[in-house]
């Protein structure tokens, strides 16, 4: 090499930085400013290139995918012109009639959101995700309680890991229906899956005890305060059942145990002075009603406690 | 004619292990093949034929034309070069279906294609093994390649292809060219023809700047210039990864030559006080960054694509989900930058690790390569392109396991494209020329 | 560095950095992560640097660090796949499942409290438990004919004049009279368990109360006949057994039907509207159809009082019987200034005779005569009479003797003090004064003595039945023996002569031996109230009659003919 090499390489340097600056238009200032690419960016080109190849499951798939893009960034109503494309396109398509719902229940349109669930579960009855949201759906709409109790068995038989939490929801959706054969199989069902699934073994207990049975209900009883020890209701509950069968000790007990746990429970005031006036004891009786009258209680506990009140007074 | 004969032999048994090594790397990829065909339900496609077809022609009938010649070119990097590159043909022609079905059809014919860029790719190599050509010229007109290269990139960016926001690309009516691919070879010849003229100067005498020390001015100004240029090009063509490559080969070879870390700790921490200047400003560099950070926190924008690939990833487990029975395709860019995604899904850690590997060997290999090489700039070039391989590999597997942030690079010979796979043959043929110690003195 | 120490060192950094790497494999933050690989790739290059230094040839430290730089690279990556597709696998997995579970409320096993955690089991249901409103037992006089009944949920009044006894029951206005009275007996909350209901709250198994059945003592043929006597005249009838107590009827005037304040729950605004307008005008009203004037009205006695006064005299002895000599002076002085006592009717002492007896002052009403006798009682005595028959001083109000609805006690005077003053008391004595007495307090003043001097407490809720069971009945009580059988007798006797050839003639019945007295009350703002008060048949006496009609003018005018038909109706005899 002849010339300092640095010379010749400063000359070059000036050459390239002069090439390159010229074309510089993406310099902040000097030019636009690079505008940053959307994150839709992607999934409008798919759908593009879909549209161009007028294949419709692709376009369903694209659409599908931008709608589930929009939806995530909370663009619903966008969210929803794209899955109804996508299910026009494409109406096999469970998941997208169940993404719609999801943004119909974000519309917070539930019928709607109902109405697109049903039909992707007649699209897959086996899809876990929709009977999912569908009962999440009812749950918080309060809506068709038997429908509800219906898709929790779809779930335990479709999810078997979760089968006990299933069951217990339908046993007790099955219960409020007042359909007490039903709650009781459900229940059952439960706890053959997961023994300590205590929810149901209190419901359990007070089905048998609703029904008369009285001993297998403090059976369940014992069981469910063995293993939640801290459960105030359990204790009320059992209480209750040994005041059925004229255990008036032993619900006395259970119903102070329940006050230790909590203090302001109204019920278990009640009972336990109801208790008090059964034995003779009318100066507790009467303590524990003049508690009561400290809290706020619904109408039909205030008539039970003076009626109890005028009982004691004579 | 016995001796004739008995030479072929003795030269073939010159280079049995290469041998050896690409009918093992053959026998994998018909394996590879025979599992794709399995889950296809037994229908052969014309491809899966072409892939083994062009293994078997162009690798094996290099090597033995190699040995013919016997010049003594290192016998690993070639079975190494292959089997990533079949690697990557069998990984094309598994995710074509999976892409057109996700993506449409304009992914048709990607495992055609990358065996056409394969016997591209090897048919440069016979040139470059074949053709007679001199090691010197490279080092001659080093300030023409470096020009050339620059002009090219000039031109890109200018009237280049735009895509993904960039202008990287150049289109040449059948065949589109990233001309900062063969900027590769052009700076890496230029900078080991540069360093290995001033080696003495620059690696003698210093400057210090505080506690660093650095080189002496007169040549720092053209490092700094260097450095500056890359910083430009993150810049302008938003090629984190290019950026990131070039700084990491121009370090390399500035310690090979003067033996300081302190040179290349300055220089990184100069890269890295740039890099973080640039960072408020311009928003690809703060994507990426974010997305390197936390994927997690912008999991449908930014960070989209490293969960994907994280989820891949996660899903591969030990030993993979099984070559086609995974989702690949879910990762975007499955093909090209996340080819390692797709492998570790499929693959498995077993796949993943292996395949580092072979990255790993192909630089020790390298790296002996220049150890043994004749002079000082064969060295550095021999160096000097090796890092270029080697490092591209890492910066990508890197950031696709979120060890980095994620830069928009190829894996070299398995990700899908045109022009990276033919750069790097070429590497690979001025590689096994400066390896051969048994070539004629008129070839240096 | 001596060798020994260099290679000591890069073992020793060798062990440390496998720890960190163990470490790091299952830490959770990436940062954190990437730091311990950094430090441990620094601490695993150690040994190789170590052998480099020492080994290698001078002229190849470069590559060979430079190669070892590489590999360790590799090596990093190599690390973080091993974490990434081992070590984090499943929480990766995890996260991004919980991406995409918008809107699923899967039971999340992770997070579930364990069972020894639990506060409370169950899904907390309480079954509504509804005390029925809709369910209320039936009013029903005395032999079961329906007074008041709930159908369809809506409370039916069919014998709509007897609101003013029967009360009603308003989801605005509250219940009033027999209702409200017997509510908890109607309502049946006066027998449910708490114990039950608690059950029913947390089972959900059906609560029921027992509506009770109050059976009235009221005669319902009696009772219209009474009202029917009384007609549209503001005024009030009563009619007792004297011998238990028992009201067997009561009638008012003005009346208000109960069936216009009856609201369904399902009424419509319209409807609701109805009845405040309704109530609005009975409020407003002037006449206070609201008010149970049997019960409840307080009127001047006017001369049926005299019947108190002849007990008194008769009880204590001033008189003995009554044939004892009473005068009846047109005029009588009292007190000095004070107007003298006059009679109604000029010169009486033509009728009764002068001298007189009790019978014939009693028949013909002879204000001087009575006067006398009250004041010969005296204050004392006669306030003390007075209190026996139930009429106290307005300071010191007593217990009104009916129990069962809202009533009135009569008052004899303001205070005692009153009483002292001689014209006060004179004037009291014969119907005038400061007295105000209710109509069911004169019904009860003849009863005592139809009943041998003995006072019933008067009832009109003759028992409590579920179905056919008797739940609970009232007992006939005494309040007190006012006067003696004696003295008892001895009215009874004065009262027949009152009807025989006095004020009251026109009250006779055929075949009935009927005693009785006529009353005529001086009222402020208008004519006089017009009393009758009777008992019959008098030999053994059923029925005891007290009428009053307000401003009615004299007593023989406008309350004697109502009690006459009613008389008639009870004794079931042809007037």
């Amino acid at each position: 090499m002849s010339t300092p090499g640095w010379r010749r390489m400063l000359l070059f340097g000036w050459l390239t930085s002069a090439i390159l600056l010229a074309s510089c238009s993406t310099l902040p200032g000097l030019g636009a400013t690079p505008t940053p690419e959307p994150p839709l960016f992607r999934y409008d080109t798919a759908i593009a290139t879909a549209e161009a190849e007028q294949d419709l499951a692709h376009q369903a798939a694209a659409y599908l995918a931008r709608g589930d893009a929009q939806a995530d960034q909370n663009y619903y109503e966008q969210a929803l012109a794209d899955y109804t494309i996508a299910i026009s396109h494409d109406p096999t398509s469970a998941r997208a009639y169940n993404n719609r719902a999801l943004v119909y229940q974000a519309l917070m349109q539930y019928q709607a959101a109902l109405v697109d669930l049903t039909a992707a579960l007649q699209i897959d009855p086996t899809y876990v995700r929709a009977y999912k949201n569908r009962v999440a759906l009812l749950e918080q709409s309060n809506g068709d309680q038997s429908q509800l109790a219906v898709d929790y068995g779809h779930l335990a038989e479709l999810e078997p890991t979760n089968a006990a939490e299933y069951r217990y929801r339908q046993g007790s959706a099955l219960h409020g229906l007042r359909d007490f054969a039903g709650a009781r199989a459900a229940y059952d069902a439960a706890l053959a899956a997961n023994p300590q699934q205590i929810d149901a073994l209190y419901e359990r207990a007070l089905l048998s005890y609703a029904e008369g049975q009285h001993s297998e209900a403090l059976a369940d009883l014992d069981r469910a305060i063995k293993l939640s020890p801290r459960a105030a209701n359990a204790y009320y509950a059992r209480g209750m059942v040994l005041n059925a069968i004229g255990d008036t000790a032993g619900a006395l007990s259970d119903f102070t145990q329940t006050l230790a746990l909590e203090p302001n429970n109204a019920e278990a005031l009640l009972a336990r002075a109801a208790v008090y006036n059964a034995t003779g004891d009318t100066t507790n009786a009467i303590a524990d009603l003049d508690r009561l009258d400290q809290l706020t209680i619904s109408e039909d506990l205030k008539i039970a406690a003076t009626t109890l009140r005028r009982i004691l007074k004579k | 004619m016995h001796t004739q004969l008995t030479s072929i032999r003795q030269r073939i048994g010159g280079r049995l292990l290469e041998l050896e090594l690409l009918i093992t790397a053959c026998l994998l990829l018909i394996a590879g093949i025979g599992i794709l065909i399995a889950e296809a339900g037994g229908q052969v496609r014309w491809v899966d034929i072409a892939i083994v077809a062009a293994f078997v022609s162009f690798f094996i009938i290099l090597s033995i034309g190699l040995a013919l010649r016997g010049w003594g070119e290192d016998q690993i990097v070639l079975p190494l070069a292959a089997l990533l590159s079949g690697v990557g043909m069998v990984l094309a022609r598994r995710l074509e279906p999976d892409l057109i079905a996700r993506y449409g059809d304009i992914h048709s014919g990607i495992a055609i294609k990358q065996v056409i860029w394969v016997f591209l790719g090897s048919l440069i190599l016979m040139l470059v093994s074949f053709v007679p050509w001199r090691l010197r010229w490279l080092r001659h007109y080093r300030y023409t390649w470096l020009l050339l290269g620059l002009l090219l990139v000039g031109l890109t960016t200018i009237v280049g292809v735009e895509r993904n926001g960039a202008r990287l690309w150049l289109n040449l009516g059948f065949f589109q060219l990233q001309p900062v691919e063969p900027l590769k070879i052009l700076l890496v010849v230029y900078l080991a023809a540069y360093l290995d003229d001033h080696r003495d100067l620059i690696g003698r005498a210093s400057y210090r700047l505080g506690p660093l020390r650095l080189p002496p001015l007169p040549y720092l100004v053209p490092i700094m210039l260097m450095w500056g240029m890359t910083i430009v090009l993150i810049i302008i063509q938003k090629d984190l990864g290019a950026a990131l490559l070039f700084f990491a080969i121009f370090l390399a070879m500035l310690y090979l030559v003067t033996n300081r870390s302190s040179y290349v700790a300055a220089g990184l921490l100069a890269f890295s006080a740039g890099a973080a200047a640039l960072y408020p400003i311009f928003s690809h560099v703060r994507t990426r960054v974010d997305a390197w950070r936390d994927p997690w926190a912008d999991p449908f924008g930014g960070g989209y694509q490293m969960i994907q690939a994280l989820y891949a990833f996660a899903n591969g487990g030990a030993v993979g989900a099984g070559l086609g029975l995974g989702n690949p395709t879910t990762v975007p860019e499955s093909q090209t930058d996340f080819v390692f995604a797709a492998i570790g899904e499929e693959l498995g850690l077993v796949g993943t690790l292996g395949l580092l590997l072979c990255y790993a060997l192909l630089a020790i290999q390298g790296y002996s390569i220049a150890r043994n090489a004749r002079d000082g700039f064969q060295q550095l070039l021999a160096a000097g392109l090796t890092t270029a391989i080697v490092v591209q590999a890492f910066i990508i597997t890197a950031g696709v396991t979120n060890l980095i942030p994620l830069t928009g690079i190829t894996l070299p010979f398995v990700s899908y494209g045109g022009s990276s796979t033919l750069i790097n043959f070429v590497m690979i043929g001025i590689l096994l020329r400066i390896s051969a110690a048994g070539k004629p003195p008129h070839v240096q | 560095m001596a060798p020994r120490t260099r290679y000591a060192i890069a073992g020793f950094g060798f062990v440390c950095a496998i720890l960190l790497l163990g470490i790091g494999m299952v830490v959770l933050s990436m940062m954190q992560w990437r730091l311990h690989l950094l430090t441990s790739l620094w601490l695993l290059s150690l040994l190789p640097r170590a052998l480099i230094t020492q080994r290698a040839a001078p002229g190849v430290h470069g590559i060979a660090r430079l190669s070892l730089i590489v590999v360790l690279s590799f090596v990093a990556v190599a690390l973080q796949l091993g974490r990434e597709q081992i070590g984090q696998a499943s929480t990766t997995r995890i996260r991004v499942a919980q991406l995409r579970e918008v809107g699923a409320t899967a039971p999340d096993q992770a997070t579930a409290l364990r069972p020894g955690d639990r506060t409370a089991l169950g899904n907390g249901r309480i079954w509504p438990v509804m005390i029925g409103a809709s369910v209320r037992g039936t009013i029903r006089d005395r032999n079961g004919v329906v007074l008041a009944e709930t159908r369809d949920g809506r409370r039916i009044y069919p014998f709509p004049d007897l609101g003013n006894i029967i009360g009603f029951q308003s989801r605005l206005y509250g219940n009033s009279g027999v209702e409200a009275a017997r509510d908890l007996d109607l309502s049946g909350t006066r027998t449910f368990s708490v114990t039950a209901l608690l059950e029913s709250r947390l089972l959900g198994t059906p609560f029921t109360t027992q509506p009770a059945d109050v059976y009235l003592t009221l005669d319902a043929t009696l009772q219209q006949a009474a009202q029917a006597a009384l007609g549209d005249r503001p005024g009030a009838v009563v009619v007792l057994d004297p011998r238990t107590g028992a009201i067997l009827a009561l009638a008012t005037y003005p009346r208000f039907d109960p069936n216009q304040l009856v609201l369904a729950d399902t009424a419509s605004a319209e409807q609701v509207a109805q009845v405040q307008a309704f109530w609005q005008g009975l409020t407003e009203r002037s006449d206070s159809p609201l008010l149970n004037r049997a019960t409840q009205g307080r009127y001047p006695p006017g001369s049926v009082i005299k019947t108190l006064t002849a007990a008194a005299a008769l009880d204590s002895g001033l008189l003995t019987g009554p044939e004892a000599q009473v005068t009846c002076p047109n005029r009588l002085n009292t007190d000095a200034g004070a107007p003298p006592v006059v009679n109604a009717v000029e010169n009486l002492a033509q009728r009764t005779g002068d001298p007189s007896d009790l019978r014939r002052v009693y028949a013909w009403s002879c204000n001087t005569a009575f006067a006398q006798i009250g004041l010969g009682l005296g204050a004392e005595r006669f306030a003390d009479y007075a209190g026996r028959f139930g009429l106290g001083f307005a300071d010191a109000p007593a217990e009104p003797a009916l129990l069962d609805i809202p009533a009135e006690a009569g008052t004899i005077a303001n205070d005692p003090a009153f009483l002292q003053r001689p014209v006060a008391l004179a004037d009291t004595s014969f119907g005038q004064g400061q007295a105000l007495v209710t109509p069911l307090d004169m019904a009860q003043m003849v009863a005592l003595v139809a009943n041998n001097g003995i006072l019933m407490r008067p009832y009109l809720v003759q028992d409590v039945r579920v179905g056919d069971q008797i739940r609970s009945a009232a007992k006939p009580t005494i309040i007190r023996q006012a006067i003696n059988i004696q003295a008892a007798a001895q009215l009874r006797d004065v009262m027949r002569s009152s009807v025989e050839f006095g004020y009251a003639k026109p009250v006779a019945l055929p075949g009935i031996t009927i005693g009785a007295k006529t009353g005529t009350a001086e009222a402020p703002g208008g004519a006089p109230h017009s009393w009758f008060v009777a008992i019959a048949p008098l030999e053994q006496p059923r029925f005891a009659i007290a009428v009053i009609v307000e401003h009615g003018g004299e007593g023989s005018r406008n309350a004697l003919p109502i009690a006459r038909q009613v008389l008639a109706a009870a004794l079931g005899v042809q007037p």
